[in-house]
């Protein structure tokens, strides 16, 4: 199982030759993205305003990885996401997902990871929090799962017991529809205490 | 785990992230918040946009306020978190956030309550003006002084 090491100032990326996709309804929020990723060296990235968008993207071939905002009208960033895992042909089943949210209270942060995105990052976007996942993924040596509940990157985490009074927490334990929010939004360091993988004793 | 395939896939970031060349993370950074700080006139803009309209709206000086859905204000509110780090360490956008926690909670206790939110639209104002010059530890005094009235709202339902 991977593990994940922090990244340093002196660590090397080179991001200039791939291709991301960049999904957001709010022009301003998708411009931020955009900025962010130019920023980081990316020469090409692909703008669009919702999910239907993105998927005729993902169809045409060519993505390398997708950051999508998780609350957009109609269908959302985590509709996208199962889509793409579900749905979406190889090889574009298995790119990297990075969900952007500006909400994350813990039943969202659960959705995302349970339908197999390989990362949730609240907002406002910094850049260091974003291109920490980027290092992740780029450097981490996850198995892709498929199975009748779950397809996504291993998502094997530390193992803390199930929680008290419950009977499970498997993917098909959650409902597709959250609704509307009703919990309190989550740290960044909590909402990676559920999305990063770690070596574990089993 | 039956059924279950596991395998190792294509990661094109693996294989030209990786590769030789490409900048140094601090570089990248500096970089990347650079080209953020060319946004922050438009960013400020849109936070000023919205809570002009969430004061019109929802403050109480709406005597119709009563009327409107509170999912406006959530929206609203929203849309100061989008509008990401216009005015970096004013709290504001955590307060933008504790604004929407309150929204959920009245959505979750079916019940709306104004003192509440004229508190939470208060601080919006505040962070505003004064949140860049306050010290971190009247920043979190202020957004923990919110978490405690949506706490006692959530225990109320």
């Amino acid at each position: 199982m991977a593990t994940l090491r922090r990244m340093l100032d002196g660590d090397k990326l080179k991001l200039d030759g791939i291709n991301f996709l960049l999904v957001d309804d709010n022009p301003h929020a998708l411009q931020i993205m955009a900025q962010v990723v130019s920023g980081f060296g990316v020469r090409n990235m692909t703008k669009v305003d919702g999910a239907a968008a993105a998927r005729q993207e993902l169809l045409r071939g060519g993505i390398d990885i997708v950051l999508t905002d998780a609350q957009m009208p109609g269908e959302n960033g985590y509709k996208l996401t199962e889509w793409i895992r579900r749905v979406a042909p190889e090889p574009t089943r298995y790119v990297p997902i990075v969900i952007v949210t500006g909400h994350t209270p813990e039943s969202d942060v659960t959705l995302g990871r349970d339908i197999g995105a390989n990362f949730t990052i609240a907002k406002p976007l910094l850049p260091r929090v974003l291109l920490q996942r980027l290092f992740w993924i780029s450097y981490e040596d996850r198995q892709f799962v498929q199975a009748e509940g779950y397809v996504g990157p291993d998502r094997r985490f530390k193992r803390l017991g199930p929680p008290a009074d419950t009977e499970g927490r498997r993917c098909d334990d959650l409902k597709g529809d959250l609704g509307a929010a009703s919990q309190p939004n989550l740290s960044q360091s909590e909402i990676d205490a559920l999305m990063k993988p770690a070596k574990v004793a089993l | 785990m039956s059924g279950a395939i596991f395998r190792r896939v294509p990661n094109k970031l693996a294989q030209l992230a990786r590769g030789r060349g490409g900048i140094a993370v601090g570089e990248a950074v500096k970089r990347a918040n650079a080209a953020l700080n060319d946004l922050k006139d438009a960013s400020i803009a849109i936070i000023d946009e919205q809570l002009a309209e969430i004061d019109r709206l929802f403050g109480s000086c709406n005597p119709d306020r009563t009327g409107l859905s509170l999912d406006l204000l959530y929206e609203q509110a929203s849309q100061i978190i989008d509008a990401g780090g216009g005015l970096p360490g004013s709290g504001l956008e955590e307060c933008a956030r504790a604004v929407c926690d309150l929204v959920s909670v009245s959505r979750a206790n079916n019940t709306c309550d104004w003192d509440a939110i004229d508190v939470h639209i208060a601080t919006l104002k505040v962070l505003r003006a004064q949140g860049q010059s306050l010290t971190a530890l009247q920043r979190m005094t202020v957004l923990k002084g919110l978490s405690d009235v949506t706490a006692k709202r959530a225990g109320e339902g």
